[in-house]
C-alpha cells in the first residue's frame, strides 16, 4: 500500500470518527486527544494548577511524540486531516516550476517558522493560565468545523486570530504560498519540529562555519520572529491573570462538572464537542479574549435574548469531554457540580404585584424554590435554597418575566450568578 | 358494582322517615304551588304560609348532638351537581345537554363561584403551545365566544378585554353571572340557590344524593349520580372518600375604579397594587395571593378575611396618596374569600407533574389541560382523576380534582375547571343512560358524547 492510500485511509477514518462523534460522543473527541501539542499544553496547565491528572488517553499523544522523534513530521505526513486537505489543494493548483527566483525563495524561507514559537508561547501561556493558542491545533480546528460555529464577538487579539485562520484564508494562503500553514504556522507542526530538533542539531554540526550570508539571514529571521510574535506574546501576557488579577474572578459560567479555573482552560482541548452536543445549546464557545478563548461557557441569556438552561437529566458534555476538563460525572454526582446559583429580585417578580405565578417553583428540577410568606410585603416571596440550587437556569428560562426581559438582566426576577 | 336502584319510597324508608316525610313532601308541593313561574308569590304581602325549620340540637352529657330526625326530600333527579362554580355549571350544562335530568345546588345567590364571587377575572390555561386554536373547546370555547359577542348598548369595549384566541382575557363578573343564568336556564336545569350542601346521602358505598341546608332547615335531594364541584370537596369528604386537605394560599380580591381619571406625574413611578385591567373602563381588578393556610377552617377564614380587608384598605390609601391618583377608589372587595386549594380527592389516578411534563397519554382522556399562559404544551386529563377510589356514583371536578401539590397550579385555574366539569357532567349522564356506576362508564360512550359536545381530546 502506497503512502497516498495510507493517508487517504487515515483521513477517512478521522472524518468518520468526527461524524460518528456526533452520534457516539465517546469516539468524537478522539483525534484532539491524540495531538501532542494539546497534550503538552494540557500538561503545562496542570502543572500551573498544581494537579496532574493521568489518563489512558495520554498513551496516544505520547506514542505520537515518540514516533515524531524518529520520523520527522510523521503526523503531518500520515495523520493530520488538515494537512491532508491542504496537500490536496496544493496538488490541484498546479504551478509551473519556477525559474529559481532566488530572492523570493529566500524571502519565503526567511519568513519565520511561527509554528514552533506559537507552540512554545501557548505552553508558556498554559503555565501562567493563559492557553491562548491551544485552539490552533489542526485536529481541534478540523473537529470544530474550523470554528464555524463560533458566535460573532471577536475582540482585541482574538479579532486578528479570527481574521487570519478560517478555512478560506487557509486555502487562499495555500494557493499563494504552498505549505504556508504546515510549514510556518501550524503549532502541531512546530511541536513536531521541536521533537526533531535533536536530529537536526546533530546534522548541523557537520557544517562547520556558517557563511556570513547565512548569519545575516538568521539575524533577519530573528528580528521578524520577534516582530511577528510580539502580538501573541502581548496578547498572552496582557490577558494573563498575572497582570490582571481581576480576570481570575471568572465572569462566565462553566459547564457542569467543570474543573475550577485555571485548570479548566488548561485542560480543555477546545475541541468543541460539548458545545456541539449540548441539547439545550447552553454551552457556547467563548470569544472572550485571552486565556479562555475557544473554551466552552454556559450562556444563560443568548445575544438574541432567548434563554437557555442545563437539563437535569443530561450529562452529555461530561460524556463527550475528552480531556477531563469537564469531569465524567454521573447524574447523582451532577447535583454536586453546580454551575452557579439563582438569585431573586422581588420587585421584578409577578408576585410583587400579587399575580398568580409559581412557575419557577414548579419547574425547578431540584425543588430549590420555596414561596415564603412575608408579613411586611403581605405576600409570598420566592426564596431560593442556595444549598440545593444547582444554578441550572431552568427557573429563569421558564419565568414569564425573564422571558420577556431578554438581555435586560436588570429587569429579571431570577438571574444566575457565580456561587 | 351496581348502584341500588331504589324508588323514592324505598329511599324515604331507608332514611327512616316514612309517612312523616310523605306529609312533609306534600307540604312542600303546596308551598311550591303558591309561587308562579316569574318567581313572585301570588298571595298578598302578609299572608301566612306554611314552612319548615330545623329541629333543635340537644346538649347531652356536655356534648352537642343532632337528634335523629326525618329529612324531607325536595327533589329526585338523575344528576345532582353540588356547587355552581366554573366546574359545576359546566358539569350541569353538559349533563343536561346529554338528555338527563339535572339539579344544580349553589350556596350563594349567583353562579360562577370564585370567578364571579371571588372576582377572579383572568382566564388562564385555555391555550397550549402544541395545540392550534384553543386546547379547551366544548363549553369553554362556547362561553368565551358568547362572552365576546355580548354587547351592551353601544359599549364596544367587549366583555372580554382581549382576544382570547391569542391571550389570557379578563372578563366582567356581572356579565359572566348573567351568561351563566342564560346558559343554565336554556337547558332547563333544576336550580337551588341559597342552598348549602351539608352531607352526602350514602347507601353502602354508593352516593345517592345530598342534604342541603336552607332557610327552612335540612332538605334532601336524591340522585342517581352526584358530582361534587364545591371546590372544597364538601360532599366527597362527607361521603367518606379518601382525600387530602391541603394548605394553600388564601387571598381576597378587590376592584379599584377611576383609574382612567388618574393623571400620573410625568416620569413618576406607577404606584404598586394597581392590578390589571377589566372590561370596564377605568376599573382594575387586584389579585391577592395571601398566606398559606387551611381554607376550610372557619377560624382561619375569618382571621384572613379581617386581615385582608385591612391590607386592601392600606394598599388603597397608598394609591390615593400618590400624586395624580387621588380620585381612584375602592369599588368593591370580593364577596367571597379567595380559597384556592383545600380538599383534593384521592382518585383512581392522581395527576402528577411528571404526567403533564412528559405529556403522558391516558386511555381515558377526557380533555386537555393548557399552559398557564399558553407557553408550554398541553397535557391530558384522564377520567380516572375524578373518580374516587372506593365510593361509587360520586365524581369530582374543578379545583378538587385529584392531583399532586405540584400540579395544583395547573389543575385549579379556570379553564381546567371548565374542562373537568364538562367531562364529569358527560360521564354522569352516560352512567345514568347506560345504568352503570360512574366508575364503570364505558369510555367509548363517554368519548362519543364528549366529541359530540366538541370537547378537544388531542
Ligand atoms: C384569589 C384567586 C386568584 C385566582 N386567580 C386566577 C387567575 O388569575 N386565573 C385563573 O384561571 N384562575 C385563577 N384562580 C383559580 C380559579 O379561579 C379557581 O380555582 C376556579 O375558578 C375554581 O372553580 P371551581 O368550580 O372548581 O370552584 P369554585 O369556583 O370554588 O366553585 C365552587 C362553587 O361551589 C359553591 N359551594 C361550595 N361549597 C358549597 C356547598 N357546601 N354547598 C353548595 N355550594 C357550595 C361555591 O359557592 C361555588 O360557587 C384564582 C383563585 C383565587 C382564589
Ligand atoms: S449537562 Fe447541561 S451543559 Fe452539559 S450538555 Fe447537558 S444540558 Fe448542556
Ligand atoms: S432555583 Fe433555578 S437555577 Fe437553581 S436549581 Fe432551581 S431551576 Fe436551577
Ligand atoms: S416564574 Fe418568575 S414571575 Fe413567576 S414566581 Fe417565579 S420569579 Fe416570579
Amino acid at each position: 500500500m502506497g503512502k497516498k492510500s495510507v493517508r487517504l485511509l487515515v483521513f477517512l477514518a478521522i472524518v468518520l470518527l468526527t461524524i460518528a462523534g456526533r452520534y457516539y460522543p465517546a469516539v468524537g473527541s478522539f483525534p484532539a486527544v491524540a495531538s501532542p501539542f494539546v497534550f503538552v499544553g494540557s500538561l503545562c496547565g496542570q502543572v500551573n494548577a498544581g494537579t496532574l491528572m493521568f489518563s489512558a488517553g495520554m498513551v496516544l499523544p505520547l506514542l505520537a511524540l515518540a514516533v515524531c522523534l524518529l520520523y520527522k513530521r510523521f503526523l503531518c505526513r500520515y495523520v493530520c486531516p488538515l494537512g491532508f486537505c491542504l496537500s490536496c489543494v496544493r496538488s490541484c493548483v498546479r504551478r509551473k516550476p519556477k525559474s529559481s527566483g532566488d530572492s523570493k525563495k529566500s524571502r519565503r524561507r526567511s519568513f519565520p517558522k511561527l509554528g514552533i514559537v506559537i507552540a512554545l508561547t501557548t505552553w508558556l501561556g498554559c503555565l501562567i493560565s493563559s492557553a491562548s493558542f491551544l485552539w490552533l491545533d489542526p485536529f481541534v480546528l478540523f473537529q470544530s468545523g474550523f470554528l464555524t460555529d463560533m458566535t460573532f464577538d471577536y475582540r482585541y487579539g482574538t479579532l486578528l486570530a479570527f481574521l487570519l485562520f478560517p478555512v478560506v484564508f487557509l486555502l487562499v494562503m495555500e494557493i499563494i504560498q504552498p505549505a504556508f500553514w504546515c510549514g510556518k504556522i501550524c503549532p502541531l507542526g512546530g511541536t513536531q519540529d521541536l521533537c526533531a530538533l535533536p536530529l537536526q542539531l546533530t546534522a548541523h554540526k557537520s557544517t562547520n562555519n556558517l557563511s556570513e550570508e547565512i548569519i545575516k539571514e538568521r539575524r533577519r529571521e530573528l528580528l521578524l520572529t520577534v516582530f511577528v510574535l510580539g502580538l501573541p506574546v502581548i496578547n498572552t501576557v496582557f490577558y494573563s491573570p498575572l497582570l490582571r488579577p481581576e480576570r481570575k474572578r471568572f465572569v462566565a459560567f462553566r459547564p457542569p462538572g467543570a474543573q475550577d479555573e485555571p485548570l479548566f482552560p488548561a485542560l480543555c482541548t477546545r475541541c468543541n464537542s460539548c458545545v456541539q452536543h449540548c441539547p439545550t445549546k447552553l454551552l457556547q464557545r467563548v470569544n472572550l479574549s485571552g486565556g479562555t478563548y475557544g473554551t466552552p461557557v454556559a450562556v444563560f441569556t443568548r445575544e438574541d435574548g432567548t434563554l437557555s438552561y442545563c437539563e437535569k437529566e443530561c450529562r452529555k458534555c461530561s460524556e463527550v469531554c475528552p480531556s477531563g476538563a469537564i469531569r465524567n460525572f454521573s447524574l447523582e454526582e451532577k447535583e454536586r457540580y453546580k454551575i452557579g446559583t439563582a438569585v431573586f429580585d422581588f420587585p421584578n417578580c409577578l408576585l410583587y404585584e400579587d399575580s398568580e405565578c409559581t412557575i419557577c417553583g414548579r419547574e425547578c428540577p431540584y425543588e430549590a424554590i420555596k414561596y415564603v410568606w412575608s408579613e411586611e410585603e403581605y405576600r409570598k416571596v420566592v426564596v431560593v435554597d442556595k444549598k440545593i440550587c444547582n444554578g441550572c437556569g431552568k427557573c429563569a428560562a421558564v419565568c414569564p418575566v425573564c422571558k420577556k426581559s431578554g438581555t435586560d438582566e436588570k429587569s429579571k426576577p431570577l438571574r444566575i450568578v457565580s456561587y | 358494582m351496581n348502584y341500588s336502584d331504589l324508588s323514592r319510597r324505598d329511599w324515604l324508608k331507608t332514611l327512616g322517615i316514612g309517612a312523616v316525610a310523605g306529609s312533609v313532601m306534600l307540604n312542600q308541593q303546596e308551598a311550591n304551588a303558591e309561587t308562579n313561574p316569574r318567581g313572585r308569590a301570588n298571595a298578598l304581602a302578609g299572608t301566612k304560609v306554611n314552612g319548615l325549620h330545623t329541629p333543635p340540637c340537644k346538649l347531652a352529657g356536655g356534648k352537642v348532638v343532632r337528634p335523629e330526625s326525618a329529612i324531607p326530600a325536595i327533589s329526585e333527579t338523575d344528576v345532582l351537581v353540588v356547587g355552581g362554580g366554573a366546574a359545576g355549571c359546566a358539569a350541569a350544562i353538559a349533563a343536561a345537554r346529554a338528555g338527563v335530568k339535572v339539579t344544580l345546588v349553589e350556596r350563594y345567590n349567583h353562579f360562577g363561584g370564585l370567578i364571579t364571587g371571588g372576582l377572579v377575572l383572568k382566564i388562564l390555561s385555555h391555550r397550549a403551545k402544541d395545540v392550534e386554536g384553543l386546547c379547551a373547546r366544548g363549553i369553554t370555547e362556547e362561553q368565551l365566544d358568547r362572552l365576546e359577542k355580548m354587547s351592551y348598548g353601544d359599549n364596544k369595549f367587549g366583555y372580554l378585554n382581549s382576544d382570547y384566541r391569542n391571550s389570557e382575557p379578563d372578563l366582567d363578573a356581572e356579565v359572566y353571572k348573567y351568561l351563566l343564568v342564560e346558559m343554565i336556564t336554556e337547558e332547563n336545569i333544576e336550580v337551588y340557590l341559597h342552598s348549602w350542601a351539608l352531607d352526602a346521602i350514602m347507601d353502602g358505598n354508593v352516593c345517592r344524593g345530598a342534604v342541603i341546608q336552607t332557610k327552612q332547615g335540612a332538605q334532601a335531594i336524591i340522585a342517581k349520580q352526584v358530582i361534587d364541584t364545591t371546590g372544597d370537596g364538601d360532599i366527597f369528604a362527607s361521603a367518606g372518600c379518601d382525600h387530602e386537605i391541603r394548605i394553600y394560599n388564601i387571598g381576597l380580591v378587590h376592584r379599584i375604579g377611576n383609574l382612567d381619571k388618574a393623571k400620573p406625574e410625568p416620569g413618576a413611578k406607577r404606584p404598586r397594587n394597581l392590578g390589571g385591567g377589566t372590561p370596564i373602563p377605568g376599573v382594575n381588578w387586584v389579585n391577592m395571593a395571601g398566606p398559606d393556610d387551611n381554607g376550610v377552617d372557619v377560624k382561619v377564614m375569618t382571621r384572613l378575611e379581617l386581615n385582608h380587608r385591612k391590607q386592601i384598605w392600606k394598599q388603597m390609601q397608598e394609591i390615593q396618596k400618590t400624586p395624580g391618583y387621588e380620585k381612584t377608589y375602592l369599588v368593591e372587595t370580593a364577596p367571597q374569600l379567595g380559597v384556592r386549594v383545600t380538599r383534593v380527592l384521592t382518585a383512581v389516578h392522581n395527576l402528577t407533574w411528571e404526567d403533564a411534563k412528559n405529556k403522558k397519554k391516558f386511555d381515558d382522556v377526557v380533555g386537555i389541560g393548557g399552559a398557564w399562559n399558553g407557553e408550554h404544551d398541553g397535557w391530558q386529563i384522564p377520567y380516572r382523576c375524578m373518580v374516587p377510589v372506593k365510593v361509587d356514583n360520586l365524581l369530582t371536578a374543578g379545583r378538587s380534582t385529584a392531583s399532586e401539590p405540584r400540579m395544583s397550579e395547573l389543575v385549579r385555574v379556570i379553564t381546567p375547571c371548565w374542562v373537568t366539569g364538562q367531562a364529569a357532567g358527560c360521564a354522569a349522564a352516560v352512567a345514568v343512560q347506560k345504568g352503570t356506576t360512574a366508575r364503570d362508564v364505558p369510555y367509548a360512550d363517554l368519548k362519543k358524547l364528549l366529541l359530540e359536545q366538541k370537547v378537544f381530546l388531542g
